[in-house]
């Protein structure tokens, strides 16, 4: 049987957080040194990021760890609680190390276990949609269709390892007639791809900025083959049709793509 | 003359009761993994330390041990719950020492280093 206490660290603090939700521990566990807790990560949206030995966060970046702490050590009734030691964050220079530790309720304060993780700097950023769709490039640029709402997520690297921690990310857009960025802080983002054009997004954090090329195009419509059955609309309802020219992604017709000429033309 | 060998063996039966250490024996149990020296630990890092008193006496592990850092600001430690062990934990770069003490009297000193975290590879 095992104790286990539910704590949130942050990481720019020496201090347990209160106020973290409960939730089941996944598979991504940190052994400690001393052999008497486990510390195991609390993943959010889902699916755990796998780590061996040597964990990589995000500098500055937050995360929650479940502590599993072996019933057969002294005063385990006491309960536990985790504590972050940082050392001093003036000596940081792009990686730390800092130790999580179990530390016994029980008036001695014993340390009951440890484990070091590991904090790196970005030097990379990738951009994905969230649903994990793939997003259209040409090159080194985006290519998005004039749409709706479009969610991003964002993963920082170091070097080839995706760094863990909920980090804090500044987002902007150097035309937002072309794209607009909404104020998110965290590694997710909605765009809208507003007009056809180019523009750039920036994204700066965890000791990294990095920008993205977009281009936004009016969209990709298919033209069916005419039918002969079908009946030519009438004026009025040709006026109608050109109020829905922000979807273009739903493969209009060739009388759609002549209303939204016609009504360029008559501009 | 009887009350001068009373007293001189009362003081013997008194330190024949006292253990008589001269030394701290300080193995380190658990390295820093971001150094490469023993008897150091990184900024941010921690290193395990079982400390044992030495001399005549064979220490039998019933004193009370107790480690003090005498420079908090560099160095921190903190007693496992493991017996007669404790962790150092490195705030700053620089030397810091350690004072050894059984049943509350110094015996002995240590020192560890703390280095600056030299990065490596996750």
């Amino acid at each position: 049987m095992r104790l286990r206490e539910t704590a949130c660290l942050g990481l720019l603090t020496s201090a347990m957080l209160a106020g973290c939700s409960e939730s089941e521990p996944e598979g991504t566990r940190l052994r400690g040194v001393l052999g008497y807790a486990e510390f195991v990560l609390v993943c959010d949206s889902g699916t755990c990021p796998q780590f061996e030995s040597n964990p990589a966060f995000a500098i500055g970046s937050t995360f929650d760890f479940d502590l599993e702490v072996r019933s057969d050590f002294p005063y385990h009734e006491a309960g536990a609680h985790l504590e972050v030691h940082e050392g001093d964050p003036r000596y940081t220079e792009g990686s730390q190390i800092q130790t999580v530790m179990a530390v016994s309720d029980h008036s001695d304060r014993y340390l009951i276990d440890y484990a070091h993780i590991y904090l790196y700097a970005a030097n990379r950023f990738t951009l994905e949609r969230t649903d994990g769709t793939p997003l259209e490039r040409d090159g080194d640029v985006y290519v998005l269709p004039r749409s709706g709402m479009i969610p991003l997520e964002v993963t920082a690297f170091h070097d080839a390892d995706a760094l863990i921690g909920r980090v804090q990310l500044r987002f902007g857009s150097d035309d937002t007639s072309v794209l607009r960025v909404s104020s998110s802080t965290s590694n997710r983002v909605s765009v809208y791809p507003q007009g056809p054009g180019s523009a750039v997004l920036q994204v700066e954090g965890v000791g990294h900025t990095q920008q993205f090329e977009f281009r936004v195009h009016e969209g990709t419509r298919t033209n069916p083959t005419p039918s002969p059955t079908r009946t030519n609309p009438t004026p009025d309802e040709t006026d109608t049709d050109t109020g829905t020219d922000t979807d273009t992604s739903s493969g209009g017709d060739s009388s759609t793509s002549s209303a939204e000429s016609s009504t360029g033309g008559g501009q | 003359m009887k009350r001068a060998a009373l007293l001189v063996l009362a003081t013997l039966t008194i330190l024949a009761g006292c253990a008589d250490y001269d030394t701290a024996n300080v193995i380190v149990l658990h390295r820093d993994a971001g150094t490469t020296g023993s008897r150091q630990v990184s900024v941010g890092g921690a290193a395990t330390v079982k400390v044992e008193p030495e001399g005549r006496s064979n220490y039998s592990g019933t004193e009370s041990i107790g480690v003090r850092a005498e420079d908090p600001t560099i160095a921190s430690v903190k007693q496992t719950i493991l017996s007669d062990t404790w962790t150092i934990l490195g705030h700053a770069p620089g030397t810091a020492s350690f004072r050894v003490y059984v049943d509350g009297e110094p015996l002995d000193r240590f020192t560890f280093t703390v280095t600056e975290f030299d990065g490596g590879e996750p």
